[in-house]
């Protein structure tokens, strides 16, 4: 039966009093096996899963899952395709990983080891040594032909991503030695919080020298250390995957065979899975899912919010009248979050949000008053501050935005509403995806666009989406923000050392945001991961990057079937 | 009717030339391009970056320059390579195109097995019972879009059934069975949709053709009604059928697009949206391409068909 609000509410509690006191698994990825009586708490819609152990674990099987899109080609170093990344993860391997599965926690990522077996990482955060696993080989296939995995490898990875699109993960280098065959040393320039974290995430992933240096790329070969091998891809219909024999884990992967199939359409996913073609789709679509739960009433609906997917209203803050904190503190208090939640989100979202992840800077979910007094909705004060600043006439302004899916629409039409009664007109451009992109991360719209967060990296959850994001000379400022006092935060952070004290100064970051409302956030979209109950030890994604499906899909080594449970 | 045929190919590739040069400018005309796009997930895009992308795809050369390599390419039967992918755009296309091929054809086939055996047992006993319920049914298939019925039928088939058609694709040669699965289901929704135009354009042809002087001669010869209605009646009404047949084969293109998405289908109608949408100026000139001269090809076709079925036409 599907949880009420009240219910839903009360899990999340019970998730930040879980995390406070400490309740934590003591094995949190299913690698070593789940040891905890109940995985890590979550915000179900339905049918949480029960808690397993390692001998629970059934080996065999096959799972299908569906993806909206075909992968362009299977070169991480020259695009963070969505898609590319889902395609290739079963395949690939990187040095540290997140931990996987249902037992591991969603909102922070932990890392564990994966072609490194330890490192070490010097006082001053500048030096970072990984020693290797031995013995760890290529699939066999030509040209690599099962040779070993060794240091070079690293090497040649990590500097084939310069001047890439993934430039990110070796921008603040200065050196890369390989010291032997399973030691390597990465020595930066400065202090980077977000350089270990990142090389655990999705983008790391460690590829083959032979197939660059035959083909010049890896578009079209795909060859990696992971548990999976692609068996077939047959473009714009499915990519079919078989378990590496060879896999360094002999126990893993628990399945035989992966398939990601290409369905577009939201109706043809909910129809597949319904009729048992798919095991596993996301949706925002509440309706559909509760239809699914009648007919199906066992399949698992897990909730999540995405922080990179927080809109909110982007100003030009280099031009008038949004260069002044009040009009923008205005608009922020003419927003009722509360309704816009009701109608958009049927009340599962979340009203208040800020695109800094909140394990940054908080313990738990931050309560309404972490967002400070703008983000209250009071049409009263919001008319007296644009009086304040000169605008008591109200003025006209154009919001851009491009809709991805049915709620933006919804949202840019509140948006209208709610501005137009403290006397700002609001024309509203939908935009082409392509002029759209142009516009907003270049930051060439005119006054307003329906804006969202792109960070790179994104396993960092305070720096890599604070700090080129929100600094004068961030690479990613689309919005023209500069503020020399949030500059020195930024600047700050990045040299603590100390978890604690950065935490505190990204909290400092947090308060910037809400006291200046440099980007006016809207309620925050709900979105739902759903899969039969035979899928065992899987979440689905959580909107951060570390985690699964969508953003690679590698921890599918960790994910098994229960054939009992298929068969009923 | 040889040298008729020789002569329309000939002429068509002008035609075609005409067709390449209005894609090839108004692809350039839409705003945003395949470089920005291939980049969007990076986020911080420097001008720099930008530039070098362009200059080793080549879309930063002029216009006229970037079209007459284009045209030398084809007429050495390359079209080039997708800028998003970087895979073969003539392959893409060999690889799309018989999945739409084969859909349109079942389409076709479906709707004329239901439309003239309908068409004709509607004009024949006009404004009876069945007359009134084939006119439902074409009414029913005029007034509901193929992607609502392909939805509903999808929704159906997996709640009430439990079951949907294999929505993976294979080949026909590779499993034929599992191929025609598939393709069963958007063919018939398909299928019906073009045989409710076919149907009332039969009724309509034959109702002419029935109150011809010879077919009165041929039922006062003694003839038995079905000799009447099948070789004097339905080979003389064929001609505006064929017409209308072709005209929708030319609809096909487009209803195959929303069909292919819905179904999961990997055809030309997909690839076309999908390299618009991502503004891949190389796939989406030679998909036009072929979409063109598939329907010069299908006007040809149709053309020829007159005179095969009216020896009274002749091409000279």
């Amino acid at each position: 039966m599907p949880l009420s609000r009240r219910d839903f509410v009360k899990t999340t509690a019970t998730t930040g009093v879980g995390a406070a006191i400490g309740l934590r698994p003591r094995k949190a990825d299913a690698q070593a096996g789940g040891k905890s009586s109940v995985p890590y708490p979550q915000a179900y819609y339905a049918n949480q899963p029960g808690g397993w152990t390692e001998k629970d674990i059934k080996k065999g099987g096959s799972l299908t899952v569906a993806f909206r899109g075909d992968p362009p080609h299977y070169d991480p170093a020259l695009t963070t395709s969505y898609y590319m990344l889902g395609a290739v993860g079963p395949v690939y391997d990187r040095l540290i990983r997140p931990k996987w599965g249902s037992y591991a926690n969603p909102n922070t990522p932990e890392l564990v080891p994966d072609l490194a077996e330890r490192w070490e990482i010097s006082p001053d955060r500048l030096v970072y040594t990984f020693h290797l696993r031995r013995g760890v080989r290529w699939q066999k296939l030509p040209p690599v032909n099962g040779r070993e995995f060794v240091a070079d490898d690293v090497k040649f990875t990590l500097e084939r991503c310069k001047g890439k699109a993934l430039d990110f993960l070796v921008s603040p280098t200065k050196s890369i030695d390989v010291l032997d065959k399973y030691t390597v040393r990465i020595t930066l320039k400065d202090r980077s919080p977000g350089f270990f974290p990142n090389l655990g995430s999705c983008y790391a992933l460690m590829t083959p020298r032979e197939v660059v240096e035959r083909d010049g790329d890896l578009k079209k070969t795909l060859i990696g250390t992971g548990a999976f091998i692609l068996k077939e891809h047959v473009p714009k219909t499915s990519l079919t995957y078989e378990r590496n024999p060879d896999f360094r884990d002999p126990g893993q992967p628990y399945l035989d065979r992966f398939r990601i199939v290409i369905m577009p359409d939201d109706a043809t996913q909910i129809a597949a899975f319904r009729a048992g073609e798919i095991e596993y789709f996301d949706s925002n679509e509440l309706e559909a899912i509760q239809g699914i739960l009648a007919s199906h009433p066992r399949t698992v609906v897990h909730q999540f919010h995405i922080p990179a997917a927080s809109f909110h209203i982007a100003f030009r803050l280099d031009q008038k009248p949004f260069n002044d904190a009040r009009v923008r503190r205005a608009i922020s208090m003419a927003i009722n979050r509360e309704e816009m939640n009701k109608l958009v989100y049927a009340g599962q979202g979340r009203p208040y949000s800020i695109s800094i992840p909140w394990p940054a800077a908080f313990d738990n979910w931050p309560a309404e008053s972490a967002y400070g007094p703008y983000y209250r909705y009071d049409l009263n004060r919001a008319r007296a501050l644009l009086q304040e600043a000169g605008y008591g006439q109200g003025f006209k302004a154009k919001l851009v935005y491009f809709a991805y899916g049915d709620d933006r629409i919804l949202e840019c039409e509140m948006i209208q509403n709610y501005l137009g009664a403290i006397g700002i007109q609001v024309e509203v451009a939908r935009l082409d995806y392509g002029v759209w992109i142009d516009q907003y991360l270049n930051g060439k719209y005119e006054a307003m666009a329906l804006g969202f967060t792109v960070p790179a990296g994104g396993m960092e959850l305070g720096h890599d989406w604070t700090y080129d994001l929100m600094r004068c000379k961030g690479a990613k400022n689309s919005w023209h923000l500069c503020d020399p006092d949030l500059d020195k935060l930024l600047e700050a952070q990045r040299d603590e050392i100390d978890p604690a004290k950065r935490k505190a100064l990204i909290r400092r970051i947090w308060d910037m945001e809400a006291q200046n409302v440099y980007r006016a956030y809207i309620a925050q979209e709900v979105r739902y991961n759903i899969w039969h109950p035979w899928v065992k030890n899987t979440i689905g994604w959580t909107g951060y990057r570390f985690d699964q499906f969508t953003y690679g899909s590698s921890h599918v080594r960790t994910v098994w079937i229960d054939p009992g449970l298929k068969r009923r | 009717m040889l040298q008729y045929a020789a002569r329309r190919a000939l002429a068509s590739i002008p035609l075609l030339l005409l067709v390449s040069l209005l894609a090839f400018s108004v692809i350039r005309l839409i705003p945003g391009d395949a470089v920005m796009l291939m980049l969007t997930e990076i986020g911080n895009i420097s001008p720099d970056k930008l530039d070098r992308i362009r200059a080793e795809l080549g879309v930063d050369r002029p216009f006229l320059e970037q079209f007459l390599i284009w045209v030398a390419g084809v007429i050495h039967g390359d079209l080039g390579r997708s800028i998003w992918t970087g895979r073969p755009v003539g392959a893409e296309i060999l690889r799309t195109l018989p999945v739409t091929l084969e859909l349109a054809v079942l389409s076709i086939a479906i709707s004329l097995l239901v439309a003239i055996p309908i068409g004709i047992v509607s004009a024949v006993w006009r404004n009876s019972a069945l007359d009134y319920a084939s006119r439902l049914f074409a009414m029913v298939g005029l007034s509901v879009p193929e992607f609502a019925l392909a939805t509903v039928a999808l929704l159906v088939l997996s709640l009430y059934v439990g079951w949907v058609p294999s929505l993976v694709y294979v080949p026909l040669w590779e499993v034929p069975g599992r191929n025609l699965g598939t393709l069963a289901v958007p063919s018939l929704i398909l299928g019906f949709a073009l045989a409710a135009v076919t149907m009332r354009m039969t009724r309509s042809a034959m109702l002419e053709v029935l109150r011809e002087d010879y077919i009165r001669t041929a039922r006062s010869k003694g003839l038995p009604e079905v000799t009447v209605v099948v070789r004097h009646a339905l080979k003389n009404a064929l001609n505006p059928i064929i017409t209308i047949i072709g005209i929708q084969a030319r609809r096909l293109i487009g209803s195959t697009v929303v069909i292919e998405t819905i179904f999961a289908l990997p055809g030309i109608g997909r690839l076309t949206v999908d390299a618009l949408l991502n503004r891949d100026f190389t796939q989406l000139q030679g998909c036009i391409l072929v979409i063109a001269l598939a329907v010069v090809l299908m006007n040809l076709l149709v053309d020829l068909s007159y005179a095969w079925l009216d020896p009274r036409i002749d091409y000279r």
